[in-house]
């Protein structure tokens, strides 16, 4: 069983003890009978940075060997609700400070093209001629991971969108003409992608590369609509 | 990015000064589109429909010509 020494315990002791007392501090000075929401997330930092050090420990403690993972997602999930307590308080005390100029739709249409782009450029590069299992296997992961960074990354957008408000609201006319305008450039794409095909099967190429050409331009078209809506709400539609 | 040049000019934002200052939100709301519209529109980058025109009229107690003149 693993022991740990005096001072590592006096000093986690002693963090637990700063950390309640900033809570007790957090909710004497709330200025009002009820929490704010921005004093609901401070406390949620507190809470995960008190917790941080103990989760070090007691994953020691139980396998015996030192793992910072924990402690390292918690810290930064505590410094991630921190700043989101800041900008609700600004918000709160000047509203419309914190506005952002882009729209979530925008927000949300960067993510989906950095995604997609970092995510199979590095399929594409890694595998494009490796077998149909290994492939297949990876191109498997490479959606899992896309999907995953989706749902984080949107929650973040959505976590640090400022007003929150606008998270409520339905796609209006230059959200819906931006989205018209960007599907009409990926229709191309994939009209020359579909007409590419036959001459792509009289080629002498592997029946793998030819599959894999053919996702790569579908990969293509994706990008191509959500960089078409990035370029729109930049430029213009004029 | 280079900014595409609009082929009308709008007065909105002068409008919105002239009007109590209203801001782009209150406007946005009044019309039923998002602030960010209203930004685009105010820069040049965005034309509304005419439905949203006569709503931004309506707001300003004015025309949409008043609003809304083809550059030069």
């Amino acid at each position: 069983m693993t022991t740990f020494a005096a001072p590592t315990i006096a000093l986690s002791a002693g963090w637990l003890l700063a950390c309640a007392a900033a809570a007790i501090a957090v909710i004497r000075n709330r200025g009002g009978a009820r929490l704010l929401p921005e004093h609901s997330y401070m406390l949620g930092a507190i809470g995960l940075l008190a917790l941080a050090p103990c989760t070090y420990l007691l994953t020691h403690f139980i396998s015996g060997t030192p793992s910072v993972f924990g402690s390292v997602v918690q810290t930064l999930t505590a410094v991630a609700l921190f700043i989101v307590a800041v900008r609700v308080r600004r918000e709160r005390l000047q509203p419309g400070s914190t506005a952002s100029v882009m729209s979530f739709q925008e927000k949300s249409a960067v993510l989906v093209l950095c995604a997609i782009t970092a995510l199979f450029s590095l399929y594409f590069i890694s595998h494009w001629n490796s077998a149909a299992g290994v492939a297949i296997g990876a191109l498997v992961g490479t959606i899992i991971l896309l999907v995953i960074v989706m749902i984080v990354g949107h929650a973040g957008i959505a976590l640090f969108h400022s007003p929150g408000s606008e998270l409520d609201n339905a796609p209006d006319e230059r959200d819906r003409e931006i989205a018209q305008r960007s599907m009409r450039n990926a229709y191309f794409a994939v009209s020359a992608a579909f007409w590419t095909m036959p001459v792509l099967i009289l080629l002498p190429l592997p029946a793998r590369e030819v599959l894999q050409l053919w996702f790569a331009l579908l990969v293509v078209t994706e990008a191509i609509y959500q960089g078409s809506i990035v370029y729109y709400y930049r430029t213009g539609t004029v | 990015m280079a900014k595409k040049k609009s082929n009308v000019d709008n007065r909105v934002r002068e409008l919105r000064f002239r009007h109590g200052e209203i801001t782009q939100q209150d406007l946005a709301n009044k019309i039923g589109v998002a602030r960010q519209t209203i930004i685009a529109i105010e820069q040049g980058k965005f034309c509304p429909s005419l439905e949203s025109a006569l709503r931004m009229a309506k707001a300003f107690d004015t025309t949409v010509d008043d609003i809304f003149t083809l550059a030069d």
